[in-house]
């Protein structure tokens, strides 16, 4: 009895303890077998494969050297890098013997554009002027090359990203847009990615389908883009993206062209900058990538036209006079004029009698002298027609001073100044724009003709008949090893004012066919009131202006 | 001869006795039988020093103390910064060796959030929570530099690591992110590292079809997936900061705040992050 009371105690102990634990508890809470987290002791750092050092090639660069060539990078359009980032590629023009420079904000970029070789935009922010867009494609017709570098990455500030400030980033495209699609090429919104094969982030694509028959892309197996733009062209494509890169704006892959060419190659534009600055232009194959484009840009120097007046000379240059010829006061002036001048854009002068190795060529003449000149006018295939010759014409006052000066070192070897020497100094801030109105050229013209006295006819291809009285003709000839600049004119005074042209340097009021300028300059019933070119005034003259 | 011998009536006493007294002893040694617990966490902040520290305070607490069966992380984060992220993410894993452990997704568990997330058991979202996000975000160290009134013993005592070096860090960053998910959705996840490592930020519904999260539903699903697993009933839910004694969180300049004091989403100062930055530029 007592036993079962003992039982029963038991159970109504036990009852409310079991009834607690089954109203909470349902059961054993039965954690996963294995809770499995990363080893990440596992994962290893994506390593870069690192381009060797190539060796030095051939004697291009020993070459390049005496060319000078320069290129104008431009910072002028709150273009986003900084010009440490652009060491590499300073570094590989000067081993072809370029010269960098940046451009210049006293000078419009028409003015800087003659006188360099290539130019260089990267990354702007700010659009281009019509007028620097004019002036931009001009310099590319007239040989120059253009080398357009957009980036993803730089398309806005970091500030304006975290910011909010959207005013670059909308533009960013559109601007590079202008200068390259009159070239039939288009960089496109997006940037390339690749998730599956990379150079350490899905942003840095590698590529290895480039064009070997290009000059840009030679010697290249592969290379890596940090961060791309795409481009669409209907020109040459220099460089393509593998089929599995996708690009940002479809999310679709693709093989995406990220640099082209247009223009015979003097239009160049790449979808990155980052692979060329360090270290970045050590991977793989890309510091041969940056070499390519250096030898682009500073390889040659780009034939010059008469557009790019005064930037005519790329060597020290000689003034021509006739041999044993008595040098007058007039021309020694002249001639001292030109020097300082000349000077300023690096250029040093000299008397020569005849047409030097080494030396380019500038003559400066008055029209009488014209079958003196026969070898230097055959290139322009002028006509003179009753030009009254040297006996003929009035006898030229002043002094005359027997040459003394003593030939200039003719030496060819004779090292030009150095990039830093040419850097040290001025060039002259010539007036702007240069003027082609056509009304205005065919009334100086038409003047010109009704004005005409007994002085004889010039004939100048495409531009038909002129008298020579008050107007100057500056004629430009390029050969393989020299340039020659010819002034002409009808007197003293009207080749002084010829000459001035070079003090302003620019032929702003001048016509042009090809490579001849025809300038206004003092008539013959002018010169006695206006000898001093300095106050010669084109207003006040009756060129027809 | 053996007779039964009677029963002895019960009376009083031995009612007393041999019913009631058990009976108050057993109601009282059933007292001791706790009721089972839920610990909420919650993650309204992005992950940094302070907040992953409040967490990890919470996940010890729950670890420790047997009431609670199981927990509920409420999150709505952008993510944070990658080591406080993983110091989380290793306390969720070891506290899920004895409890299970569900996330609720209230607005957003976005890159360092979804990390934490994709470590517990089951993950609850809104239909439009912000989800995903899986990868890393880096601002670059400057270039080495010198100063004249500093002197190091290293060229990167300035810096940190080389640019280069942190480019390539952030990609073993990522690959221990993904890792990560792939391991704790396990067979549950419907699509490939090529779609998650798009970093993108899906909505709930995609999430679940995509088998990022479990589920689409309300908060009370997720007490009630978490007393599930744990095989609990009549629990009480219990806000683990005050539990285990912490003060309310302490606010810190986690976030770049402009002189105007315009706060953005940036982090203040350049690292690596599991970070969630909602781009600030107007689009046209």
């Amino acid at each position: 009895m007592n036993r079962s009371r003992l039982w029963i105690a038991l159970l109504v102990l036990i009852a409310p303890i079991i009834g607690r634990a089954l109203w909470f508890y349902r059961g054993a809470y039965q954690p996963p077998q294995t809770i499995a987290t990363p080893d990440y002791l596992s994962i290893t750092l994506p390593e870069a494969v690192i381009s060797t050092p190539f060796p030095e090639k051939s004697n291009k660069p020993a070459q390049a050297i005496k060319n000078q060539a320069r290129v104008l990078i431009d910072i002028n359009h709150d273009n986003l890098y900084t010009t440490t980032e652009l060491q590499p590629l300073f570094d590989n023009i000067a081993q072809f013997g370029g010269i960098a420079q940046l451009t210049d904000y006293n000078q419009t970029l028409e003015e800087t554009l003659r006188s360099v070789d290539s130019y260089v935009v990267l990354a702007p922010t700010l659009p281009f002027l019509v007028e620097e867009l004019t002036a931009i494609h001009r310099f590319v017709e007239r040989g120059g090359k253009l080398l357009v570098i957009a980036d993803p990455t730089r398309d806005m500030s970091m500030y304006g990203y975290v910011f909010g400030d959207t005013a670059s980033y909308l533009q960013s495209v559109a601007i590079v847009n202008a200068l390259v699609e009159p070239y039939g090429m288009t960089f496109v919104e997006d940037y390339l990615y690749n998730l599956r094969e990379n150079e350490a982030n899905f942003r840095n694509i590698l590529l290895d389908d480039f064009d070997k028959n290009d000059d840009l892309t030679q010697d290249i197996e592969k290379a890596v883009f940090y961060g791309t733009h795409s481009l669409e062209t209907s020109q040459k494509t220099l460089i393509l993206a593998s089929n599995t890169t996708l690009s940002s704006r479809t999310d679709e892959p693709g093989e995406y062209p990220v640099a082209a060419s247009s223009a015979q190659g003097r239009v160049v534009a790449l979808g990155d900058f980052t692979f060329m600055t360090n270290p970045y232009y050590k991977i793989w194959d890309n510091q041969q990538l940056v070499k390519n484009i250096a030898e682009f840009l500073a390889g040659d120097k780009r034939s010059r036209t008469i557009r790019d007046f005064p930037y005519l000379f790329n060597q020290q240059t000689g003034f021509w006079v006739e041999k044993d010829a008595v040098i007058t006061q007039d021309k020694l002036a002249m001639f001292s004029l030109l020097q300082s001048t000349l000077e300023n854009l690096n250029i040093k002068l000299a008397l020569v009698e005849r047409p030097v190795k080494g030396y380019d060529l500038l003559v400066v003449e008055k029209f009488s002298q014209y079958q003196k000149l026969e070898d230097f006018l055959e290139p322009f295939d002028l006509k003179f027609e009753d030009i009254p010759t040297e006996n003929e014409a009035e006898e030229e006052n002043g002094e005359e001073i027997t040459p003394t000066l003593s030939e200039p070192d003719l030496d060819p070897e004779k090292p030009t100044p150095s990039p830093q020497e040419e850097e040290s100094q001025t060039t002259p801030t010539p007036e702007s724009a240069e003027s082609e109105d056509a009304g205005s050229l065919f009334s100086f013209l038409e003047d010109n003709i009704e004005e005409e006295k007994n002085g004889g006819k010039i004939t100048v291809p495409g531009l038909g008949k002129l008298s020579p009285n008050g107007i100057g003709l500056i004629l430009f000839d390029q050969q393989e090893d020299r340039n020659t600049l010819i002034l002409l004119a009808n007197n003293k005074e009207a080749l002084l004012d010829l000459t001035s042209y070079f003090t302003t340097g620019s032929l702003s009021n001048c016509a042009f066919y090809k490579d001849i300028a025809i300038c206004a300059v003092t008539k013959d019933s002018d010169s006695e009131s206006s000898s001093n070119f300095d106050s010669f005034d084109f207003t006040d003259s009756n060129s027809g202006y | 001869m053996n007779e039964a011998v009677p029963s002895r009536p019960w009376n009083a006493g031995a009612i007393l006795l041999f019913v009631f007294l058990p009976l108050v002893v057993g109601i009282a040694l059933s007292l001791l039988i706790p009721q089972p617990v839920i610990g909420v966490i919650k993650l309204d902040d992005a992950i940094y020093t302070n907040t992953a520290g409040d967490m990890i305070t919470q996940l010890i607490y729950a670890r420790e103390h047997p009431e609670v069966r199981a927990v509920v992380l409420i999150l709505n984060s952008p993510g944070g910064t990658v080591s406080d992220t993983e110091a989380v993410y290793g306390e969720i894993a070891r506290l899920r060796k004895s409890k299970p452990v569900i996330a609720f997704i209230q607005g957003m568990a976005a890159s360092g959030a979804y990390y934490v997330a994709a470590s517990t058991d089951y993950i609850i979202g809104q239909p439009t929570s912000e989800v995903g996000h899986i990868g890393v975000i880096l601002t670059l160290p400057p270039n080495p530099l010198i100063l004249e009134d500093i002197y190091t013993t290293g060229p990167y005592k300035l810096t940190g690591y080389p640019r280069d070096t942190a480019m390539r860090e952030i990609e073993a960053a990522k690959q221990g992110f993904l890792q990560a998910v792939q391991l704790g959705r396990g067979d549950r996840l419907k699509v490939g590292e090529d779609i998650l490592l798009r970093a993108q930020v899906w909505p709930g519904i995609e999430a679940v079809r995509m088998g990022v999260i479990d589920e689409v539903d309300s908060m009370t699903r997720a007490f009630e997936k978490a007393a599930e697993m744990a095989k609990i009933a009549h629990y009480e839910v219990v806000n683990l900061r005050e539990a285990s004694g912490l003060l309310e969180a302490s606010s810190y300049p986690f976030f770049l705040q402009t002189s105007e004091g315009m706060l953005t989403p940036y982090p203040n100062k350049p690292g690596i992050y599991m970070l969630y930055i909602p781009p600030t530029v107007r689009q046209p």
